[in-house]
């Protein structure tokens, strides 16, 4: 949801690697992430702060996963081996056997690149490889 | 029917042993427990402040408490309600507090025990960091600090908890071992646009 960035952050992880200053990497291993309706599943973290503000998010896993709705109540689903988000753009990249999925819509490629701020989704397939698009029919108006 | 001659005499002689052998038992209870306490102290101080220095001759650290006693034989030291300051090699000076710390005879090892707070300087916007726990050891002259116990370390918009800490106060990295929990108040500023 559109608000669930100004909601508090929860994490629970196996460990921690961080530093105290304003500056530099926190490293957490095996953790649950939730945020309002975002949950992220990970077998790695690393959150980048620059003068206290984070400024970057790496997930790695096999996979990892982040599931979040939309302001409609609609969830969507993304797993890859690798998830960046970039709290300035507020763009996600995934990369490596992404699968996503949004409503009934199944999305899978090599690279997908997800605009959270309104919901546009860019793939790519990665040296030739494919897209795989999977949309599905609207389920017919019954009775007539 | 009469009882025979000896027999009166042996009742006396088991009476006879029966009451020294009930007197041997009540004078054995009534032996004082040998005293196996601490030693006395070799001295101690109370209301002391006191600086440690290392082999250059620098602070190591300082401490101030009510009472101090210093084991006679192992040089140890014992402190209630230690007011630790902790110096570290950009200026700031760390503090801790404890229920009790107990310093070892070279003054390399500090275990504060009990309700135990470490404080760091404050750290540009983010004041300071705040560790608890019941017990966190601290080796000065390294700056560094351990713990196997659940630590809470608690900052201006975080608080983070585990089971097992190591930190370096000089290049404040840190890690929590286990049983890691973390709350960020609102982590994420609106985007720059």
């Amino acid at each position: 949801r559109s608000d669930d960035r100004d909601k508090p952050l929860d994490v629970q992880a196996g460990g921690l690697d961080g530093v105290m200053t304003q500056d530099g990497d926190t490293r957490f291993t095996d953790l649950v992430i939730t945020q309002g309706s975002l949950r992220i599943d990970a077998a790695e973290a690393t959150v980048t702060r620059v003068a206290g503000e984070v400024t970057r998010v790496l997930l790695k896993g096999s996979p990892a996963s982040l599931q979040q709705e939309n302001d409609e109540g609609q969830l969507m689903r993304a797993r890859a081996q690798q998830i960046v988000y970039d709290t300035g753009t507020e763009i996600v990249v995934l990369s490596g056997d992404v699968q996503v999925e949004q409503g009934r819509d199944t999305f899978r490629g090599d690279r997908v690149r997800y605009d959270t701020r309104n919901g546009r989704i860019q793939g790519g397939g990665g040296e030739g490889g494919r897209i795989h698009l999977t949309i599905q029919p609207k389920p017919r108006a019954t009775g007539n | 029917m009469r009882l025979p001659r000896w027999v009166p005499g042996a009742l006396l002689l088991v009476a006879a042993a029966t009451s020294s052998l009930a007197l041997w038992w009540l004078y054995r209870q009534d032996e004082p427990e040998p005293l196996t306490g601490p030693p006395r102290s070799d001295y101690f101080l109370s209301d002391f402040d006191l600086v440690a220095l290392d082999s250059g001759g620098k602070e190591s650290f300082h401490v101030t408490g009510p009472y101090l006693s210093r084991h006679p034989y192992l040089g140890t030291i014992e402190i209630e309600q230690p007011r630790f300051a902790l110096p570290d090699s950009r200026e700031g000076t760390w503090l801790a507090r404890a229920d009790r710390a107990w310093v070892d005879a070279g003054g390399t090892e500090l275990r504060l025990i009990g309700a135990v707070a470490l404080d760091s300087p404050p750290e540009g916007g983010s004041g300071e960091l705040a560790f608890r726990s019941e017990r966190l050891d601290v080796f000065p002259r390294e700056r560094k600090v351990q713990s196997d116990a659940v630590v809470t370390l608690t900052s201006r918009d975080s608080i983070l908890r585990g089971r097992g800490l190591r930190a370096d106060l000089d290049t404040r990295r840190f890690q929590l071992l286990d049983e890691v929990t973390g709350h960020y108040a609102s982590p994420v500023s609106t985007p720059r646009r």
